[in-house]
């Protein structure tokens, strides 16, 4: 259990506040729902204990955060498949002047070795945007009217070059599979702000292809299971059986609600110091305000026309990216914790694995998504959100500066090396953090492992990523290892 | 310009499944340059290091100040002392402390600097840091040692034998070089085979790298070979160069053995450690005396009482008859109690036996189902393989499930129920023995038990060498968690912070699993062995397969259930074919098929004269290519000689099973002889892009591609064989690539012309079928189905590929743009039969036209015929879905009884080697398998005795042995344990799985070592021990919290029953029962799961309903969504102690989804069939879903509800039907509603 909710066991002598403890006690990991706790405190518990110290139980209600940090909910932007830096925020002049020069010591971590061909230019250009200078190619120009909000990590490196383990290092900290997520740990470690939605949000394309590793990408692992991402569909129905398929009547419905509340009610007293019993009962109620809240939440209607065109919901080559993007801020102001956007295309390929012909491909990708979040970066900004709203954006690992043979040319993976970007919830923007070498294939200066990274993440959301711990099968795990991992203080505001 | 050659930069490894972590990439140890730049600029003002440094006169003194504590001899903390230079360089459990010449790569120096060490007292002075670092970077020289000798002594230190062969040899030339293949006589197992060599000489000369054959072929890039780094050996890889480099080095110094490494007693052993309770045999206690004796019914109730009575407490009251009743049921068998149970009780309480209740339950068959659950909880058991993304079926998982169940209900005692899931398979010969007794195959079955960790390696991505480790630490965590009560795992990188395990323990322990889970002589999953279709060699499957098991029972059953429909679509078929063959008939005869191609072989004398006879349509001329065949004169044929490898173009625009075919039927015949008796195989025709111009370059314009592009299209012949056996094995093989090949289904006779006709008919838009026929009769065995595209128009060879000569002579090949009836075929010395001609099959036409008895007697007879040939094929374009899906049911049966189990691979294993940090690079000291020594007071040792009959080590049965013997510390109290939390929610020790230090402490100890004890004694009976516990004063008393839990608040006490809620597929299954719609069959194949539009998994009922939800398939990928809901675990890697969560989403789920829906709506039927009374639904609801009556209060709020629901159902029904019927369905449909109300209801998922 983490230090945060640590139980009080000194308890008044009165009966109700043992019997609750009773209660949480068996709850080994206490597992109440979202804000149950807060709602048993306020609703039900309060009217017959007065007691100034109410016992504490991990749940879905917000906790209090190790320390303050300025960012209160997180907006991840996965980007499947490992997007190439130099083409995008590390600009590589000197790959031009050794263009299709092969150095030997690049061969032992390049997948496919045969395909492996010289150093490859980016055909694209970079300038430099906003005050601050900072550099994004062509292919960026709506990121790039964003540049001084933004801080690009451009010395990331990670332990695996192939995609699935490289995904779930990227998310757990792990290469393992049933790790648990980033996002569950964020929400073990703060809770929820809304007791009507879930907590951590995974919004992917429904009607495309699922994505590479599917909901092991949202995963509570070993973390208890109400930690786990929830897919919100973003057309449709959001949730799972948030609806029966035939709907009963609103009389007949109301009168059911009632009736079943009178019987747990009745079944409640019959039991007394039975606070799980309460729980249940709240968990009914929740239930119903959740059907409204999410459908509403997911509603674009009531957006002007002239947010869903900033987004892009106008045009088919953004209208898809766009939507999860605006539906991502919307969670965000109902209190979501983190919402995590996913990138799927139609053909089954990933999003930004671009092997064959990175040039037409990259434009691609980027011009699915850089308006729409570029959009949301100022829609957040325009709506004083962005301060404590933090924004991530990358994949699982980079691209090698090397051509990958076959027609036009592509680029391998790449995991030495590569960028990720950081925006708001008290990031430092218009900067820059670490470098590569000359030739963008691998991080030299203030190397960034994925667990400073995920400590970063967590500092900025006011958790200590030493003391975010769980205690399973007696040990302490955490989402930043063993080894000692590295906030990056010049990250932060 | 700054640009670093980087190589061989390390992939970071993880530490561990669940202790993991990424350590940071030691960048430093790949930068030499870098580093040494960074160091070899002495900052302003400071001295270059003397010459004179020396480990003992510069370094040594540091040591011995700051370091000796704790790293001298006496504790060697971390495997590490620090007395000599040697010393540093052997390292301890982390590896090496230096690095020759290089101080920013040595983690001595990284440790210091960053003032990890020393842990405790001062930090070393800047100064002494600067000693040490200039010392390592000088050389790291020892008195009397020039720098030279220094550099080489470290360097051949360095280098550990084991790390050779671990990273070069184990990890990439096993499969060719090892237990089951010598190639060219070399064995890289050990040094002495290393060093023997093979038939080219030694593998290596000491000393001497150059002319180390082993070596420079691994430099050279020759081996691997690199056809070995594709396909199914992905895991091997180029020797990486830091590895290469090793090799070098060792070979250079010497090949050096292993050096010693001194034995020392581990630290963590320590005498504190090894107190700790749960490594003490457990002493049968004497039971306590205590105050309200008459609350004493067991022994139990002594230890529990005595601890209440402490805190001024004791048990409440009894439980009411009804509560226990549905207590008793739920927690024994998963279900509520029947309704005749609670029937009797209400009505003829006097007569009710607890004791009886009990006895009933304990021997009903429901009772090893929910048993099993809490077993397999802790077993890890799913029905698939993997989490990544294929997620593969265990196709015969469930016969271990089966077997977990069939134990619990003949109550197998628990020592041999390890035994058997520990060492089934070595405890007799079950690879000579047959028949194979029920007895023995359940042994094997049980063996699953070391097979459910989740395992990937089947996709070749994840079969890396680290993922096979992964999934036997997953696996070994699973037994030591379950059975032990121990996190060994811990000690995989480092000696056990809080137990007193070495890390040693863990090596030794895993080494007992050696022999059968080898990471470098692995089998991946699902490798199928039957039926053949590739020549896969036996000891690549996991599967123990048994002969001698026949389906059981159980099979016959599940597969029976697909009888059904599949004889109804073969009616379906028949009725089909019945309409559709006079349509077939007349279509077929309006269109015959054209001979689109006709080739003949002439020849004149002994020169080639002209090999074409083209037809009317088209230029269908050939060339031969200019140094092909040769026309061989052979009696009565004149013929295409391939023998030597000719290729001939027959043609650029050739039709060979042409798209363009109006029907997608085709036709080719010909004529085949072979001329070597000693060919066996030869492909016939080849097609590919032509080298029509003769330059020895494929011709562009064709259009066709290299090999493997799509435009090929083989026809490969068996030819004759020495031996007899080759028919009907292999029909189609599916190429690897795009291309087809269709395989000849029988070998041709010997020097003897065969007429043979391939015909290809189209089934659907991709998919074809090819029937072929020798001398016109239909090979039955033949006919493939393919849904690759194939080329609308590529030029076709005929001969074998260049450089593969086939012994076979060709003639006369005709080609039609139709599927040829058999009828129509040539034969040998018999003409075509009808229809042959245009004319015939217009006067057939109009014959068919015609009522039957108008015909000619001729005219019907032929017709028949051709009927009849249309029965078995014409009709095939529309029948074929009808027939995939007869095919897809007879898939799902289940044919050939395999055992999903474990087993030694055979021969001597790998050997064993502790991981410094756990990685698996860097190999340490050897170890011989053994288990954690801190567990031995009153034990006797774990002895390896090798059964007399051979194939097995008998490590793990020495394992069962060693683990079931009676005063064992872990096994009883750990089992009874878990056993004592199914009853009260929590453990005597609350953490299941953990029994070591930082484990919780038993609340009970005496208690704990009572039941254990007992348990031995009564003959390791769970059955027994289950009764005991529920005989006790403390499992009958009331679940109320009142007074008496005011000195016992958390109820650890036990002062009253604790209340709980039921686990979620006890949840489901009581839905399932209440509503009617359980299906009471047992044992068997999963039921498949099924996803729903809206996402939701769900497993459909069968024909007897819904089975219980431990027959439902657990993938791990897709999981059932209510039970995931509610709190089903998933298994990572297993699941010692349940959660219980209440949210939302649960209450979404039961109010919400068509599951609880159609149960509500079967419940109100079921309700209906005792008559239409209010009162009767009401009271026979309670009894079903709560085991009560309703209170007088209830029973009018439910009237008085089902009345209201009625009207308003009435209203609605009304405003939105026309019907009259609204009184008899609205009370129907308030019915439902009721019954769906109760569903909801906390009463039926908490238990009192």
């Amino acid at each position: 259990m983490s230090p945060q909710h640590q139980s009080s066991q000194s308890g008044p002598a009165d009966h109700t506040a043992q019997r609750r403890r009773d209660f949480f006690g068996r709850m080994r990991d206490g597992l109440l729902g979202a804000g149950l706790a807060t709602l048993l405190d306020a609703d039900l518990l309060s009217q017959t204990d007065t007691a100034a110290n109410p016992p504490r139980t991990s749940d879905l209600g917000a906790q209090t955060p190790h320390f303050n940090g300025r960012a209160k909910s997180v907006i991840q932007f996965f980007m499947t498949g490992g997007p190439s830096q130099v083409d995008l925020f590390d600009p590589k002049p000197a790959l031009n002047k050794h263009e299709g020069e092969l150095p030997q010591g690049f061969i032992d971590n390049v997948e496919s070795v045969g395909a492996a061909g010289g150093l490859l230019p980016s055909p694209f250009q970079f300038a430099q945007h906003g005050k601050s200078g900072l550099p994004f190619s062509e292919l960026l120009p709506h990121l790039a009217t964003c540049a001084d909000d933004i801080a690009v990590i451009r010395s990331m490196w990670t332990s695996s070059f192939n995609h699935e383990t490289g995904i779930m290092m990227m998310h757990s900290g792990r290469p393992i599979k049933a790790s648990p997520s980033l996002g569950a740990w964020v929400t073990y470690g703060l809770g929820s702000e809304n007791q009507n939605l879930p907590a951590y949000v995974a919004l992917d394309d429904p009607v495309h292809n699922p994505i590479l590793l599917g909901k092991q990408n949202w995963q509570s692992g070993f973390l208890p299971p109400i930690y786990q991402g929830t897919r919100l569909r973003s057309i449709g129905s959001p949730l799972v059986n948030l609806k029966a398929q035939q709907p009963l009547p609103a009389t007949i419905l109301n009168f059911s609600r009632d009736l079943l509340k009178r019987m747990a009610r009745e079944h409640q007293t019959r039991r007394p110091g039975r606070p799980e019993l309460a729980a249940r009962i709240a968990s009914y109620e929740l239930a119903a305000r959740m059907q409204l809240t999410a459908t509403d939440a997911m509603d674009l209607a009531d957006e002007t026309a002239d947010t869903q065109r900033d987004y892009g919901l106008d045009q088919a080559v953004t209208e898809s990216y766009g939507r999860r993007c605006l539906l991502a801020r919307r969670l965000v102001e109902r209190g979501v914790r983190i919402v995590q956007i996913y990138m799927n295309t139609g053909n089954g390929d990933n999003p930004w694995d671009h092997h064959g012909d990175v040039e037409g491909n990259l434009r691609r990708s980027c011009m699915q998504t850089d308006q729409p979040v570029a959009a949301l970066i100022k829609d957040l900004k325009q709506r004083s959100l962005l301060d404590s709203t933090l924004l991530v954006w990358g994949g699982e690992f980079g691209r090698l500066p090397l051509a990958q043979k076959a027609g036009k040319p592509g680029r391998d993976h790449g995991a030495n090396g590569f960028s990720v970007w950081l925006a708001g919830g008290g990031i430092k923007g218009g900067t820059t953090y670490g470098e590569t070498d000359d030739f963008g294939y691998h991080a030299v200066d203030n190397r960034v492992s994925v667990h400073d990274f995920h400590a970063t993440l967590l500092h900025c959301l006011g958790l200590d990523h030493r003391r975010l711990v769980f205690n399973h099968h007696g040990l302490d795990e955490r989402l930043s290892g063993v080894e000692p991992a590295r906030v990056i203080q010049e990250l932060l505001l | 310009m700054r640009w670093i050659q980087f190589f061989g930069l390390k992939n970071s490894l993880y530490c561990g499944m669940r202790t993991a972590t990424v350590r940071s990439c030691e960048l430093t140890r790949y930068l030499p340059t870098l580093a040494l730049l960074l160091v070899a600029v002495p900052a302003p003002g400071q001295q270059t290091a003397p010459v004179a440094d020396t480990f003992e006169t510069a370094v040594l003194p540091i040591f011995n100040a700051h370091c000796a504590d704790c790293h001298g001899p006496e504790s060697r903390s971390g495997g590490l002392h620090l007395l000599t230079r040697d010393d540093l360089v052997r390292g301890g459990q982390s590896g090496a402390a230096i690095r020759a010449g290089n101080a920013s790569a040595s983690m001595l120096m990284r440790q210091l600097e960053r003032g990890k060490m020393p842990p405790e007292g001062p930090p070393l002075t800047p100064q002494q840091l600067t000693t040490i670092r200039r010392w390592i970077d000088a050389g790291g020289r020892r008195s009397g040692e020039d720098a030279e000798t220094a550099r080489q002594q470290i360097a051949a230190l360095s280098i550990s034998e084991q790390e050779v062969f671990v990273n070069v040899f184990f990890t990439n030339c096993l499969d060719c070089h090892g237990k089951w293949k010598q190639e060219a006589g070399l064995d890289l197992r050990t040094r002495a085979s290393l060093l023997k060599g093979g038939k080219s000489g030694p593998g290596i000369v000491p000393g001497d790298p150059a002319s180390s054959l082993v070596y420079q072929r691994i430099l050279a890039d020759e081996m691997p070979p690199p056809k070995n780094l594709f396909g199914d050996q992905q895991y091997v890889s180029r020797v990486r160069l830091q590895d290469r480099e090793a090799l070098r080095q060792w070979i250079a110094a010497g090949a050096l053995p292993p050096h010693p490494i001194p034995r020392r007693k581990d630290p963590v052993l320590s005498k504190e450690r090894l107190s700790h309770w749960a490594f003490q045999p457990p002493q049968h206690p004497r039971v306590p005396k205590v105050k309200h004796a008459q609350q004493v019914r067991t022994p139990i109730d002594a230890f529990l009482l005595a601890h209440l009575e402490a805190h001024g407490t004791h048990f409440s009251p009894p439980a009411d008859p009804l509560v226990l009743l549905r207590r008793a049921a739920l927690t024994l068998t998963g279900l509520p109690p029947a309704l005749k149970d609670t029937r009797a009780l209400l009505s003829q309480p006097a007569q009710h036996s607890y004791e009886t209740l009990l006895d009933r339950l304990l021997t009903s068959p429901q009772y090893g189902e929910h048993q099993a659950l809490w077993w397999l909880d802790g077993a890890g058991y799913a029905d698939t393989h993997g989490q990544i993304n294929r997620d593969e079926l265990r196709p015969f998982m469930w016969r271990y499930r089966d077997y977990v169940v069939r134990a619990f209900n003949e109550d197998k005692p628990y020592d041999q129920f390890l035994t058997e899931q520990l060492a089934g398979d070595e405890l007799f010969a079950w690879k000579t023995d047959e028949p194979l007794t029920a007895k023995q195959i359940d042994s094997l079955v049980a063996t699953g038990f070391l097979r459910t960790a989740s395992d990937a390696t089947d996709e070749g991505s994840f079969n890396k060498i680290i993922n096979r480790f992964g999934v036997i630490n997953e696996q070994l965590e699973i037994v030591t968690s379950s059975i032990m009560g121990l996190t060994l795992e811990c000690a995989r990188c480092h000696s056990h912070k809080f137990d007193p395990i070495p890390q040693e323990d863990y090596y030794r322990f895993a080494a007992i699993f050696r022999p059968a889970l080898d990471p470098y002589d692995w089998r991946i999953p699902n490798v199928v062995l039957y039926p053949p279709r590739y020549p896969v060699p036996a000891r690549y499957s996991r599967d123990l397969f048994q002969p001698s098991d026949r389906p059981t029972p159980i099979v016959e059953r599940y597969n029976a259930q697909f009888e059904t429909p599949i004889v109804a679509l073969r009616n379906n078929i028949a009725e089909l074919q019945e309409q559709l063959k006079d349509k077939a008939l007349a279509q077929r005869l309006a269109n015959l098929p054209r001979l689109v191609a006709h080739y003949r072989f002439e020849h004149s004398g002994q020169e080639i004269l002209n090999a074409v006879t083209g037809l009317s349509e088209g230029t269908q001329t050939a060339r031969l290519s200019k140094d092909a065949p040769r026309i061989t004169g052979v009696p009565n044929r004149t013929s295409l000689d391939l023998a030597e490898g000719g290729l001939a173009v027959i043609s650029q625009r050739p039709f060979l099973f042409h798209r363009g075919a109006a029907s997608g039927d085709a036709t080719l015949e010909f004529f085949l002889k072979t001329v070597s008796p000693t060919d066996q195989y030869g492909s016939v025709f080849w097609t590919a892009s032509p080298d029509i111009d003769g330059d020895g370059k494929p011709d562009p314009a064709a259009g066709a591609g290299q090999i493997g592009d799509q435009n090929r299209f083989n026809v490969d012949l068996k030819t004759a064989v020495k031996t007899a056996s080759l028919s009907g094995d292999f029909r189609e093989v599916d190429g690897t690539g795009p291309h087809k090949i269709i395989e000849s289904p029988r070998a041709l006779p010997k020097a003897t012309w065969v007429h043979v006709a391939i015909v290809r008919r189209k089934l659907t838009a991709d998919s074809y079928r090819f029937d072929w026929y020798f001398d016109g009769q239909l090979d039955a065995t033949q006919s493939s189905i393919t849904s690759a595209p194939f080329p609308d128009s590529v030029a076709w060879t005929i001969g074998g590929r260049p450089g593969f000569p086939v012994g076979i002579l060709i003639d006369e090949i005709r080609m039609w743009d139709g599927a040829l009836w058999a009828s129509e075929l040539y034969r040998h010395g018999a003409a075509r039969l009808v229809p042959t001609t245009p004319q015939v099959a217009a006067r057939l036409l109009l014959a068919l036209q015609q009522p039957e008895g108008e015909r000619s007697t001729d005219d019907q007879r032929q017709l028949r015929e051709l009927r009849n040939q249309i029965d078995k094929f014409d009709a095939d374009a529309s029948i074929a879905p009808l027939r995939a899906r007869i095919k897809a049911l007879e898939d799902q049966k289940i044919r050939d009884l395999r055992i999903h189990g474990l087993a030694d691979t055979g021969g001597l294993p790998t050997p064993v080697y502790v991981f410094k940090r756990g990685e698996i690079q860097q190999p340490g000291r050897k170890v011989d398998a053994g288990t954690p020594v801190a567990i031995h007071l009153g034990l006797k040792p774990f002895r390896v005795a090798k059964p007399t009959f051979g194939q097995t080590s008998g490590r793990r049965l020495a394992l069962a042995r060693w683990l079931t013997q009676p005063n064992h510390p872990l096994t009883a109290r750990v089992i009874v344990n878990r056993v004592w939390q199914q009853h009260f929610g929590r453990g005597l020790v609350d953490t299941p799985g953990n029994f070591g230090r930082i484990g919780a402490a038993p609340s009970h100890p005496q208690l704990l070592d009572w039941l254990a004890t007992e348990f031995v004694r009564n003959g390791w009976s769970i059955r027994q021990l289950h009764k005991q516990i529920m005989m006790s004063t403390a499992w009958r008393q009331a679940s109320q919290v009142s007074e008496l839990s005011d000195a016992d608040p958390d109820n650890r006490l036990l002062s009253r029953f604790p209340f709980r809620r039921l686990t979620a597929e006890a949840m489901r299954d009581s839905i399932l029962s209440i509503s009617g719609q359980l299906d009471p069959t047992t044992l068997g194949p999963p039921v498949e799961r099924s996803v729903q539009p809206n996402g939701e998994v769900r497993h459909l009922p069968g024909p007897h309903g819904h089975r219980r939800s431990l027959y439902l398939i657990r993938r791990r990928k897709t999981p059932n969504t209510m039970l995931t809901l509610f709190d089903t675990p998933a298994m990572v890697p297993n699941c010692l102690a349940r959660t219980d969560s209440t949210v939302p989403t649960q209450a979404l789920q039961l109010f919400n989804s068509e599951f609880v829906r159609t149960a509500a709506a079967r419940f109100a039927e079921r309700l209906r069939t005792t008559g239409n009374d209010r009162d009767n639904h009401i009271e026979t609801a309670y009894r079903l879903a709560f085991g009560r009556d309703p209170t007088p209060a209830e029973r009018n709020r439910d009237k008085t509800a089902l009345t209201e629901l009625t009207s308003h159902w009435e209203k609605q029904l009304k405003r939105d039907q026309d019907a009259n019927k609204h009184a008899q369905l609205a009370r129907q449909r308030a019915l439902e509603n009721y019954c769906h109300i109760l569903f909801n209801t906390p009463e039926l998922i908490y238990v009192d």
